[in-house]
């Protein structure tokens, strides 16, 4: 169930940008499209 | 919060967006409110709902109560034409992703958001019946009767065409200043057009 707490937890999750090792793991999991 | 151009189509968004889906279902008028409340005072701007969340339109229609004079402050995203789902909109509305259909759906879905403009109105699953170049033309005929303010050929809520002095007074509220559909399938062959926020 959606709560406003989860909400806001998300929002923050929004301002992560992936530095380029978080990628390359990003990428090892969900290759990017060939 | 961050935000992005959502494709070509002018519109900025912010990179988390809100599915709708639990309103309605799980979450009734007070709990929306605060899940809303949260999600614009985090700075989202994506709202994405359909008309088949929480059950024959409830999503819409608690989101639409909620947002009241927030509407302008977001981008609404609304989808139409799920193939397992029946809206109740009768044999007139024919197939799911026929002109008539999409037009009676964007009707409903436009009176049960309580708003007059769409940002963004999509076919929910594709529609194996009718010819995708309908379906595309229907969604473009949506975006030039938002411009020009005159619905090209209005049709009532019953899907059946009428002259525009019987013209429902749902269909997208003519002559409103905000007035903006923009027509897009994402299975389709071609890109939306553009169309620029006021």
């Amino acid at each position: 169930m959606m709560s406003p707490e989860q909400v806001k937890a998300n929002a923050v999750a929004g301002d992560w940008v992936p530095a380029a090792g978080q990628l390359a793991e990003l990428d090892a999991i969900v290759p990017p499209p060939a | 919060m961050r935000y992005r151009p959502l494709g070509p189509s002018g519109l900025q968004v912010s990179v988390v967006g809100l599915g709708c889906n639990n309103f309605g279902r799980r979450r009734v008028v007070n709990g929306t409110r605060a899940v809303v409340d949260a999600a614009i005072d985090a700075g989202i701007t994506l709202f994405d709902t359909a008309g088949i969340y929480g059950g024959a339109g409830a999503s819409e229609t608690l989101l639409g109560e909620v947002l009241g004079a927030r509407r302008d402050k977001i981008v609404l995203a609304a989808k139409f034409g799920h193939g397992k789902t029946d809206m109740g909109y009768g044999p007139a509305a024919g197939a799911k992703g026929g002109r008539a259909y999409i037009k009676r759906a964007v009707t409903e879905s436009l009176r049960r958001l309580r708003t007059d403009y769409l940002d963004l109105h999509q076919i929910h699953t594709p529609d194996p019946v009718t010819p995708i170049d309908e379906t595309i033309t229907a969604l473009d005929e949506l975006v030039t009767e938002a411009r020009s303010g005159t619905p090209a050929t209005p049709i009532s809520p019953d899907g059946s065409s009428r002259t525009p002095s019987t013209c429902s007074a749902n269909w997208a509220a003519p002559g409103s200043s905000r007035r903006r559909t923009t027509g897009r399938c994402w299975s389709g062959p071609r890109r939306p057009r553009s169309c620029p926020r006021p």
